[in-house]
């Protein structure tokens, strides 16, 4: 009885990733349009990046310096495969590991800080780091980094590549929140003090989010260098990682599929109406506004907030029907 | 054997002297009193002890070694278990997952083997629920296992606390004030639940103004702004006169 009810409730949770994964499956047979293709990459890419923010911000730590881990990636892999002829294969892991160990080092020492005061050092180390690779040479500096070698060269090629690299990224991202480590993790974000009271090391817990979710930003980011053969450090500033929260805040930070649906919806909103695509910003300020006052848990948290509505419901009933005996 | 000594411990916040110099043990398997009247710096000691905060002087030593400058996380490995005034708790988490959580040193998983979901971590989290459900029915927990622990009563989420501190399998229990929020049939029930642990063979360290306490203690310390004005049995406190006015007024 328990086990029906639980593979139900399993089934239930599968079904928004399965509708969401066969609608990017199928894309290319509606549109051969390129452009449209390349929306659809551009989606994946930053859906790795908002849910491996997530990932981190599982810890407790809100970090406004993903854009630039994700920089990182892409920029490490850009100069392996410009400069040094790395295979792809090299390249994309070399840019994921680069950014994972770069931030575990240089989120080594404001891993004490919590709250606003971490936000603040990712901040300023997120500002850092953009400029740092501007200063640089081998980056291009503020030209950008241009002629990167492509991984394919058919733009389907490029599609199912990132679909399958979203999928890989999400299934072990999703392994590390439903273990004990997420436990843990949201243990830690709950009460600091109550988890170091059960022997949870803050510091090393808080690395490893932040060393596990880099590591994503960082494969997410080279592989889009390789795809899109240019970088601009534009692309990856205060205001991308910004973005990136929106996304995950919009969707739900509190549900895995949040930052997946956010970054669906606000990427593909202002493509659809391309007409009022400079109002986007004003757009996702006023959703961001209806979700703070309206659905506290993000779009993904609609589903429970509509079934607790019934649950009380039901409950009034049951009550008025007491009375009334 | 003393389980837990402390020697000349001071800790100042700023010009305020909170722990004066204090001398302080515990034997092993002993229920021991740590009492005092408010501010006394019962709460500052905890924290000493569990490396929550820096002592400015002294020393700590729990079972023969130095743990003066542990961290928290490395004093609970150690076998202390802590429950804390104010009582945090996973709020978000229920009850069962609340104890599951506390079971992170005890029985020990590697991030490989949890990762990719190893034998010997689904063999682990087979023996976390149950002693889960273990330490739930053993403090009476049991009806509310699946209730998240933000909705209980004041009550139950104080023995929540102790139930969680218990997860940790600890050598030396230390209760902030455990009583603080129980009714009366609470409290009989986990002051004889107190005496099971003892007898289980965990020492056990109590904050408590509730004097019901002193039934269970083999001894007490007193404390008053950071020094210890006595320590003894319960039934000498009773009869002591400088305990008497500077704790209860002289009313005993
Ligand atoms: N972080 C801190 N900074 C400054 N002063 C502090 C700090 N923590 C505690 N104190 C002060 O130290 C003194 C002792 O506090 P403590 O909480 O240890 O007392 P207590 O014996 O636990 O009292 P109670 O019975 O009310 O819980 C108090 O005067 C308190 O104001
Ligand atoms: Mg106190």
């Amino acid at each position: 009885m328990e086990n029906t009810l639980d593979k139900k409730k399993n089934l239930r949770k599968i079904i928004p990733y399965a509708i969401i994964l066969l609608a990017f499956l199928i894309v290319p047979a509606f549109t051969g349009n390129i452009y449209w293709l390349g929306v659809f990459i551009f989606i994946m890419y930053q859906m790795i990046g908002s849910v491996s923010l997530r990932t981190i911000f599982l810890s407790g730590n809100i970090s406004f310096a993903h854009g630039s881990f994700i920089a990182m990636g892409a920029y490490f892999a850009g100069i392996l495969a410009k400069d040094l002829g790395f295979p792809p294969g090299v390249t994309l892991l070399a840019g994921a590991l680069f950014a994972c160990v770069i931030s575990v080092i240089t989120g080594f020492p404001f891993v004490r800080l919590r709250g606003l005061y971490y936000g603040m050092a990712s901040l300023f180390m997120g500002v850092a780091i953009i400029y740092v690779i501007q200063a640089l040479k081998v980056t291009g500096g503020s030209r950008g980094l241009l002629d990167i070698p492509s991984m394919f060269s058919s733009i389907y090629a490029n599609y199912y590549f990132f679909v399958i690299l979203t999928v890989v990224c999400l299934l072990a991202m999703y392994r590390f929140e439903f273990s004990r480590i997420g436990i843990t993790l949201r243990a830690l974000a709950q009460s600091p003090e109550v988890a170091s009271s059960i022997g949870v090391s803050e510091s090393f817990y808080k690395l490893l989010a932040l060393g596990f979710g880099s590591f994503f930003a960082g494969l997410t980011g080279a592989a889009f260098a390789l795809y899109s053969t240019v970088l601009s450090t534009t692309n990856y500033g205060l205001t991308f990682s910004i973005w990136l929260l929106m996304y995950m805040m919009i969707g739900g930070d509190s549900k895995f599929i949040g930052p997946v649906i956010g970054t669906v919806i606000f990427v593909l909103i202002p493509e659809i109406g391309r007409s009022f695509s400079a109002y986007a910003p004003y757009l996702t300020a006023a959703a961001m506004l209806v979700v703070a006052y309206l659905i506290p848990g993000g779009l993904a948290g609609i589903p429970d907030l509509i079934r607790r509505r019934k649950r009380k419901n039901k409950v009034e009933n049951l009550s008025e029907g007491g009375q009334a005996i | 054997m003393k389980l837990l000594e402390t020697s000349g411990l001071t800790k100042r916040f700023g010009g305020l002297t909170v722990i004066d110099n204090l001398d302080f043990g515990i034997e092993e398997g002993e229920v021991k009193g740590l009492i005092g009247p408010n501010g006394a710096g019962k709460s500052t000691f905890f924290n000493l002890v569990t490396g929550v905060l820096l002592p400015s002087a002294g020393k700590i030593k729990y079972d023969n070694r130095d743990i003066t400058r542990s961290k928290p996380h490395q004093v609970a490995k150690m076998g202390i278990g802590r429950t804390f005034q104010m009582n945090p708790l996973f709020g978000d988490f229920t009850v069962l997952e609340n104890v599951k959580a506390a079971f992170h040193l005890r029985p020990h998983s590697s991030l490989f083997d949890i990762y990719f979901n190893s034998k010997v971590y689904r063999d682990n989290e087979k023996q976390i629920a149950e002693s889960a459900e273990e330490i739930l029915a053993f403090l009476g927990l049991i009806n509310v296992r699946n209730e998240l622990a933000k909705n209980l009563s004041h009550g139950y989420q104080k023995i929540l606390g102790v139930a969680r501190a218990l997860a940790t399998r600890p050598k030396l229990l230390m209760l902030d004030e455990p009583l603080g929020g129980l009714n009366p049939e609470e409290i009989d029930f986990f002051i004889k639940a107190i005496s099971n642990l003892r007898d289980q063979g965990i020492t056990i360290l109590i904050v408590e103004h509730n004097m019901q306490v002193l039934d269970i203690l083999n001894s007490v310390s007193v404390i008053s702004f950071g020094q210890k004005i006595f320590e003894g049995t319960p039934g000498d406190m009773r009869q002591n006169s400088t305990v008497a006015e500077t704790y209860f007024g002289g009313v005993i």
